[in-house]
């Protein structure tokens, strides 16, 4: 007879979520995916305003955490729509449950493998990104690695959060299909329509807004509150557009939305866990 | 007793009946068939089995204890699920390495397991280049993981060549000696009979008839075909039903209480070449029994 050996059950699923998103080279195109992106905004992003080459930090992070906001949750729902539902279709899900782990040890391994995933593609995407910006310009090294470290750690979030909310439409979810469609449908309303709406609000009051219903708006949105992060850290630049005009009314600091973005992954984490244990 | 049914019924939603009035008990080292068209209720009663679902009222007892409850039982359970598809990208020995780290076994019986099913060759290609068996054999292999006390086995030969499915039969007797209880879930399918010893067979939610398959073969009296190759068959055969006639070949359809004395009588025959009783198979005490079931009607769902 064998010995037998005791993995986590959480850590054993969230391995295999890993080996999965290596070997599907999720990992690798996520990763070159973000670094590109960072580099080319930090040295083409000012061509809009005529100048070719690297600008100035403050441009460089608020540009990419505008680009960041649309990409990011579109990758993380990308990621995690078929965490459930997929399983269920191959019948996977069903011989799991068989196995002598419980429904929340399944749905935490997988989460947390999907993070991984994402996690270790921001940092080291956006980390080598910031690297290479370090040898090349004359950006003084602290303020470039906090300016980075910042918007890596609201990535993170934000990023943690798409997948928990992944999760929970695949839950919600019959097929892959219907999955993937609730997904971008989510995408959407939350990464473009929802600024649109809250911005045809303001005009429609003429700014006469309560400032706490905006900000209460702002802040049910994770992409806004990823935004604000990044926007605050260069609250002496005048140049944000749109909504992001705003929150230079309000006072949140960075802690305060910091805590507000780790709600925003702790939230749709529960309710998604909640509609998994309800799935027969 | 390993599985103990007892008047489960499952109704979902109030209205579909999946279950109705199901009693079963299977004791250690016995292997029932568990034999029905799609949607009998084959794969409810392996849910409860497995505690993935309660009854609507009833009992289910696996072990002694409720499953549903008692879900540590399930480390003494192997499963192979109907048309599972593993993870295409992992290779065969990561697949059965991932489940027997998930069950706390070591990764040294999954490699035996991937000897033992034939898939040594292949254990470090992804599953997506497998062929329809060589996923079957990893899915039997994933539910011998840890020496299961209870085997569910959904279809298990769907997609095995003969050669494979002989093989795998012969598994089942090797565990069966070792005092693996199992259940097979199937479609009917020749020679499985001589690997069971307890037949359930299902439809719409009911048990049609269950035991052993003697005793089957005892209730439904269904005839014995003979099949005699000689110069001329006498004009009456004791118990004849019905006879063909194929050259000098002979196909008698008799009274099975009648077999002995016909065969008496044939073996007698002039110019006697070949003398064959066969018994009714499976097969057939299961389109006799689904048959009567459906004639008597009343049952709908």
């Amino acid at each position: 007879m064998t010995s037998s050996i005791h993995y986590p059950p959480i850590l054993i699923i969230a391995q295999k979520e890993w080996m999965d998103g290596r070997r599907n080279r999720w990992l690798q195109s996520i990763t070159i995916l973000l670094f590109l992106l960072a580099l080319g905004i930090a040295y083409l992003g000012g061509a809009v305003a005529g100048q070719i080459g690297f600008t100035s930090l403050s441009n460089t992070v608020i540009s990419l955490a505008s680009l960041a906001v649309l990409v990011m949750p579109l990758i993380a729902l990308l990621l995690s729509y078929d965490a459930i539902v997929g399983e269920e279709e191959s019948g996977t899900l069903l011989l799991l449950s068989a196995y002598p782990i419980s429904r929340f040890q399944l749905f935490m391994g997988k989460w947390l493998g999907h993070c991984a995933v994402l996690g270790s593609s921001i940092v080291v995407g956006f980390g080598c990104a910031a690297l290479v910006l370090a040898f090349t310009t004359k950006v003084p090294a602290f303020d470039l690695f906090t300016a980075f470290g910042i918007f890596i750690c609201s990535a993170l979030l934000l990023g943690m959060s798409f997948i928990a909310i992944g999760m929970w439409v695949s839950n919600v979810s019959r097929s892959r299909a219907q999955a993937a469609g609730i997904a971008l449908l989510i995408w959407f309303l939350a990464a473009v329509l929802f600024d649109l709406l809250v911005l045809a609000i303001l005009v429609m009051t003429q700014g006469h807004l309560e400032s706490n219903f905006l900000a209460g708006l702002l802040l049910a949105n994770p992409t806004d509150i990823f935004r604000m992060i990044n926007f605050s850290m260069f609250s002496d630049m005048q140049q944000h557009t749109g909504l992001m005009d705003l929150q230079q009314d309000m006072d949140f600091g960075l802690y305060q939305l910091l805590i507000m973005a780790i709600g925003w992954v702790v939230l749709p984490l529960v309710l998604a866990f909640y509609s998994f244990k309800r799935r027969v | 007793m390993v599985v103990e049914l007892e008047n489960v019924q499952m109704h979902f939603n109030n209205q579909v009946h999946a279950l109705n009035d199901l009693s079963l008990s299977l004791t250690q080292g016995k292997v029932l068939g568990l034999f029905g068209h799609n949607g009998a209720g084959k794969t409810t009663t392996i849910k409860l089995i497995l505690g993935l679902l309660c009854p609507t009222s009833g009992s289910v007892k696996v072990m002694g204890q409720n499953p549903a409850i008692h879900s540590q039982i399930k480390s003494d359970i192997g499963f192979l699920p109907e048309n599972v598809q593993f993870y295409e990208q992992l290779t065969g020995r990561e697949v059965l390495h991932y489940f027997a780290k998930l069950k706390g076994h070591a990764l040294g019986h999954a490699d035996s397991l991937l000897e033992q099913f034939q898939l040594e060759h292949a254990a470090n290609r992804p599953v997506k280049t497998y062929s329809k068996g060589m996923r079957q054999r990893l899915g039997l292999a994933q539910a011998m993981l840890g020496e299961p006390k209870l085997l569910l086995l959904d279809e298990p030969t769907v997609g095995l060549d003969p050669m494979a499915t002989r093989q795998f039969y012969e598994h089942v007797d090797y565990l069966q000696k070792q005092g693996c209880t199992l259940i097979i879930c199937s479609h009917v399918l020749p020679g499985i009979e001589s690997f069971i010893d307890q037949a359930l067979i299902m439809n719409k939610g009911h048990a049609v008839v269950q035991g052993s398959v003697h005793d089957l073969n005892m209730d439904a009296q269904l005839p014995v075909h003979i099949e005699v190759q000689a110069d001329q068959l006498p004009e009456k055969i004791e118990g004849e039903l019905s006879r063909h006639q194929i050259n000098n070949l002979w196909r008698i359809e008799v009274n099975p209480q009648l077999q002995v004395p016909a065969m008496q009588q044939l073996s007698q025959l002039k110019g006697l070449q070949k003398l064959l009783a066969k018994a009714p198979s499976l097969d057939d005490l299961y389109h006799h029994y689904m048959s009567s079931h459906d004639s008597l009607g009343g049952y709908s769902v």
